[in-house]
């Protein structure tokens, strides 16, 4: 599946040879990222508003709480909880399918990915990277104009920058 | 051949006199109707219905092949015996109108409706009061709803629906493919039924919101326009000089694609805007504003301007083509036209106030007592969800395709409304279950009219499932005795594995049955008048 900023949500069934759309009751077809959690439920973050699917991308539905939200970015975290990134920089967290959303940390600018690992969430806001414990207690890196995120394990952190370096630091 | 003179001569209209039917002829004559009603229903219950093959004018066509209540008791225009037709026509009208609030139930209504009036006549003629008796039903009828509610389960996950789906249309092909799509449209997504020769039932899906219009300005080929403005009016452009500063607008704001939504577009306009393509790169296409009704079409407009922005210019708001402004555009992503549909996909309209509309929608579709209405808030819920469905189910002639159609449209009203209300255990079991109730309020019942009433209820929950397991080859007592037994054959075994009814059309079945049963009993004189005779010919000549 691809999320798209003008055609919505699009899948591929053949490799991705061709791609077509999937936007029932997808209200806003701005897409800027796509989860799927540790449930199997596919999240939708758009310009405006949060939408998930239970029926494997078939059908969206619209997520009341967050309706006038711009999301980013989004990961899946463990126990069917998940983490939202704004295009304003509010890091949100559900930590299960059942507890309601929760502003955990505000930066000053977009939240332009979201990694988490067990409990490890690293946050790449504007170019600076942040990585917390759980969903609190994030810790500013020394590294500057990062474009790019991922975790290699539970205390190893890849980081990408726009000089073309990688940077594979223990963060245990 | 078929000769409409020679079947006026031959048609023979139901002996009709006037006159005054009075007590105890009035309740027999009634009885002899609802059961003749009720006897060409009745195959139609069950896990495993029958159908019932409705004869058709004229004769040597194929009969219509039905396994829906209301639509067989609809069939059936008047009984040939007027002292017994009064019967037949009140169970007829309820039947129908319980159709159209929850779309099933009516085989278990007219079962439950036959029983109570039955039993009902049966203590009348003892000398019982059936102003009392109605009163008691009545309270014992608001026990065993207050009972079947706490047994609603909701649809929770997908084999459950797909077990249901089973339960309500009795074909297995036909119920995965209604499972299939609703996994895509949900409660509210529009959905097509098609009949066709193939049998087996498949599903087609298309992105988009959908709106029944039609192309106006070309020929019946679909055409597609990628990143156009949208003009939605309720204008009937007759003249190209009405339609220039709306070329003059989209040459000022440098738009390239152009859908115009009007009533009508005479042909010289049609002509202009086909002209324009070539003389100034503006495509321009357009489409018929959709509705049939000008409540209809203002409502089209209104959903069209929320999924792609802008604001229609309508004529009641004093509105020409010479007041508009490029805030009067909408935009889409894309927008799709045949001779059918227009569909505009990816509409930039603000998605809050698409949100707001719809929970309007909803709202008014929830407090909806009108069929029509909910049926009219559906479908724009639906269209504004975005997505569109067609299932095409059918058969190798005439009758298979419409009865395959009807068992359909049925299914997915039925599964639709156990969708949004919950499910009951089926097979006549739900209403089963309530007898230790009802035996209960039996034994404390003080009165010859209570004890009457809860006899009547108890008699009249069990009948349901006593049709049902005759109609599946069984025997009602042997099964009985099973289940009280908890014999495993019963619950799990191949009749009622995984069975179930929509609790909306159980709830209101039994609550209609009821009602009107009782309200049929205080029937005491039935006038009947002499029809004119013009309005008995088909062909219309008196």
């Amino acid at each position: 599946m691809a999320a798209t900023l003008e055609d919505g949500v699009l899948r591929s069934e053949d490799g991705g040879k061709s791609w077509r759309g999937w936007n029932f009751g997808l209200l806003n077809w701005r897409v800027n990222t796509l989860c799927r959690d540790s449930r199997g439920v596919i999240w939708a973050g758009a310009e405006s508003g949060l939408f998930r699917s239970d029926t494997d991308g078939r059908r969206w539905q619209d997520q009341p709480a967050l309706v006038d939200t711009a999301i980013n970015s989004l990961a899946a975290m463990a126990e069917g909880g998940l983490c939202l990134g704004t295009i304003d920089g509010a890091l949100r967290c559900r930590l299960n399918p059942d507890a309601g959303w929760i502003l955990t940390q505000q930066w000053g600018s977009p939240l332009n990915t979201i990694c988490a690992i067990g409990e490890r969430i690293a946050v790449l806001h504007g170019q600076a990277v942040s990585v917390g414990n759980g969903a609190s207690r994030f810790e500013l890196l020394p590294y500057t104009d990062v474009t790019c995120i991922a975790w290699l394990d539970k205390t190893r952190l890849l980081i990408g920058t726009d000089d073309g370096l990688v940077h594979g630091i223990d963060v245990g | 051949m078929f000769d409409q003179r020679q079947l006026a001569q031959n048609y023979s209209p139901p002996r009709q006199q006037a006159g005054i039917l009075t007590q105890p002829d009035v309740h027999r004559a009634m009885l002899r109707g609802i059961n003749k009603l009720v006897d060409a229903i009745q195959p139609t219950l069950g896990p495993r219905p029958r159908i019932v093959g409705i004869e058709r004018h004229p004769r040597d066509t194929s009969p219509e092949l039905l396994d829906d209540g209301a639509v067989i008791a609809r069939r059936i225009i008047e009984l040939p015996d007027q002292y017994e037709n009064i019967g037949a026509m009140l169970l007829r009208g309820m039947l129908w109108r319980l159709s159209e609030a929850v779309g099933d139930g009516t085989a278990t209504a007219a079962i439950l409706y036959r029983t109570i009036f039955a039993e009902g006549l049966r203590y009348a003629a003892a000398g019982g009061d059936l102003t009392q008796l109605r009163r008691h039903l009545e309270a014992g009828l608001a026990a065993v709803m207050t009972q079947l509610e706490a047994q609603v389960m909701p649809l929770s996950d997908a084999a459950m629906l797909g077990d249901f789906a089973r339960s309500v249309c009795a074909d297995d092909d036909l119920a995965d493919a209604l499972t299939e799509m609703l996994a895509f449209t949900g409660d509210f997504g529009l959905v097509d039924i098609q009949g066709g020769q193939a049998r087996a039932a498949r599903c087609a899906y298309f992105e988009g919101n959908f709106f029944k219009s039609g192309s106006i300005s070309g020929g019946s080929a679909a055409v597609e326009l990628e990143d156009a403005a949208l003009l939605l009016t309720d204008f009937d452009f007759k003249e190209p000089d009405e339609v220039l500063p709306i070329l003059r607008l989209a040459l000022r704001e440098k738009i390239d694609r152009l859908l115009v939504v009007a009533l009508n577009v005479a042909e010289p306009v049609a002509a202009l805007f086909n002209r324009s393509e070539t003389s100034s790169r503006l495509r321009i296409i357009a489409a018929k504003t959709p509705g049939s009704t000008t409540i209809a079409q203002a409502e089209a407009l209104q959903d069209l301007a929320i999924l792609a922005g802008g604001r229609p210019l309508l004529k009641v708001t004093g509105d020409t083509t010479n007041t508009i402004r490029s805030e009067h555009l909408g935009y889409a992503r894309r927008v799709w036209l045949d001779k059918n549909y227009l569909s505009i996909r990816g509409g930039r309209g603000d998605t809050e106030r698409l949100r707001g509309h719809l929970s309007k929608l909803q709202n008014a579709f929830e407090a909806a007592t009108d069929a029509d209405i909910g049926r009219g808030l559906r479908d724009r819920i639906g269209r504004l969800n975005s997505g569109f469905a067609i299932l095409y189910t059918g058969g190798s002639t005439t009758s298979e395709i419409e009865a395959r159609v009807t068992v359909t449209e049925r299914a997915l009203r039925t599964i639709r409304g156990a969708l949004r209300r919950g499910v009951l255990p089926g097979g006549g079991l739900a209403l089963l279950s309530c007898r230790d109730l009802l035996e209960e309020r039996l034994n404390d019942s003080k009165t010859p009219d209570a004890r009457a009433a809860y006899s009547i209820l108890l008699k009249a929950v069990g009948a349901p499932f006593a049709v049902m397991a005759q109609n599946a080859g069984y025997e009602a007592p042997t099964l009985l005795a099973q289940l009280e037994r908890g014999k495993p054959g019963m619950t799990s075994g191949c009749l009622y594995d995984g069975v179930y009814d929509s609790a909306a059309a159980q709830l209101e079945a039994l609550r209609y049955a009821v009602t009107s049963a009782t309200l049929a009993l205080t029937v005491d004189a039935v006038v009947y008048r002499k029809a004119p005779e013009m309005a008995l010919r088909p062909d219309g000549s008196g």
